[in-house]
């Protein structure tokens, strides 16, 4: 994925760094990512696409809805691909999305909006949501093995309570999956359904935080997979993904996440205490990976 | 024989005022030389240069809207956000009617008031005076706007510049 730093990208459009800040506060546009070294870097294609409707463009509002409607293509050919049930062209469609965006918008701009769509139009019943959620599950399932190893000492253990890839939270709990550990953090997924031998992975795992996620399971279900870990590792920050409080009780102070994998992989990380994260030492090659 | 002294009428070529252009947000009217490639507004960063007849061109801070041949809404002066408490990235994209209506509640005057910017949009800069319409906001009663309407571009684009009865 080609990057242009703030300069370039200003002087692409023609305009000062301060300005293209300026939009990025006002339209949300073009939209940046960090660098390492917390620099804003802008996707190519945004800029690009941005330029071009601003040549013919009557205000910078028309101009950056024209810009994100041709980015949008992405989500309409994924849609078309899952919706003829053909798994190549939809791997295509995301491999496409790979070239201008990062794995974490590709997901979140591509991926799940395609999702949310499918589900919208079809319903949970139907066989196209179910082949659309099942190859969604695949594809994150599969971008994690790419993921690097564990680097920033944070070690998350994850209750399902999806149920299956059929329930509509559970691309996004893989998604968030996919962010912590592309973040270096090491998750550990296990269905709420099977409260037994906890113990033995709380002593191997050693979590930092605990999040439960997904509204299939029901409320009994959650809260006794959620009470036999508090038995085994004590209090820990409790955290809920797409489900409700009332499952666990307002006593527990679990935290909210927010509902979108990105926020939520920041708000989990924020909800452990630096002085209890175990340092390691961090080899170049985990350094994060594009996945392309 | 001497020529007879007959006084002729020429025919004279009329100069137009030349077309003005102006920021599509802040009204701000720049320098021919400060314009960029890419039209973004040195002084607001906010807005597009756009070019009307000067009868027209609206002043710093005036409110305006700028509509395409479609009747879609294309910009929104900061002027015109304040006087709508709307923002731009609101409204572009919708339809006139969602924000302007004719003031007149005759029947026809909807269509009347769509074919005068539908035409203004499709004629060529003039230097013609621009039409006057007495609009209203969309939602609201008990004020009027005298709208001076006109061409404008890039594109197929009619101005409306708005001024409180």
């Amino acid at each position: 994925m080609r990057t242009l730093k703030t300069s370039e990208a200003a002087a692409m459009l023609n305009v000062t760094a301060n300005t293209l800040r300026a939009w990025e506060r006002r339209f949300g546009y073009p939209r940046p990512q960090r660098s390492q070294g917390n620099h804003r870097l802008y996707t190519y294609a945004e800029v690009a696409a941005l330029r071009e409707a601003l040549l013919e463009g009557l205000s910078i509002s028309s101009a950056v809805s024209v810009a994100r409607e041709g980015l949008s293509t992405d989500v309409h050919a994924l849609v078309r691909a899952l919706g003829a049930f053909d798994a190549i062209r939809a791997d295509h469609a995301l491999e496409a999305s790979l070239g201008l965006r990062s794995v974490e918008r590709t997901v979140e701009e591509v991926l799940l909006p395609a999702l949310r769509e499918i589900h919208r139009r079809e319903g949970a019943d139907d066989a196209h949501w179910a082949y659309a959620a099942s190859w969604a599950g695949d594809w994150l399932r599969r971008a994690r093995r790419l993921s690097p190893p564990p680097s920033r000492g944070i070690s998350i253990i994850v209750g399902d309570a999806c149920g299956s890839d059929l329930d509509p939270s559970a691309a996004q709990l893989r998604s968030l999956e996919l962010f912590c550990m592309r973040a270096g953090a090491d998750v550990l997924t296990l269905p709420v359904e099977a409260p037994g031998g906890l113990n033995d992975v709380v002593a191997a795992v050693q979590p930092d935080v605990v999040v439960m996620a997904g509204s299939r399971a029901g409320d009994e279900a959650l809260a006794r997979w959620a009470y036999r870990i508090r038995s085994a590792v004590g209090r820990l920050p409790l955290a809920l993904f797409h489900r409700d409080v009332h499952a666990v009780g307002p006593e527990s102070r679990a935290k909210v996440l927010s509902p979108t994998p990105s926020a939520a992989q920041e708000d989990l990380f924020a909800l452990v205490p630096p002085a209890s994260r175990r340092h390691r030492r961090v080899e170049p090659a985990d350094e994060v990976r594009e996945v392309s | 024989m001497s020529t007879p002294n007959h006084a002729f009428l020429r025919a004279v070529e009329v100069h137009a005022p030349e077309p003005r252009t102006f920021c599509g947000y802040c009204g701000a009217r720049p320098a021919p030389a400060s314009v960029s490639e890419t039209r973004v507004c040195a002084d607001c960063g906010l807005g597009l240069l756009l070019t009307t007849d000067a009868g027209l061109a609206p002043a710093p801070h005036d409110a305006f809207v700028v509509v395409d041949a479609g009747l879609s809404v294309r910009a929104l002066s900061r002027g015109a956000e304040t006087l709508f408490q709307l923002a731009e990235i609101a409204v572009v994209d919708q339809a006139l009617d969602q924000l302007l209506v004719p003031a007149d509640t005759a029947d026809g005057a909807r269509g009347r008031l769509h074919a005068l910017v539908s035409g203004a949009a499709r004629a060529p800069l003039s230097g013609a005076d621009p039409e006057v319409e007495i609009v209203r906001p969309a939602r609201a009663f008990g004020v009027r706007y005298r709208a001076l309407v006109g061409r404008c571009e890039p594109g197929r684009a009619a101005l409306l510049v708005l001024a409180e009865l």
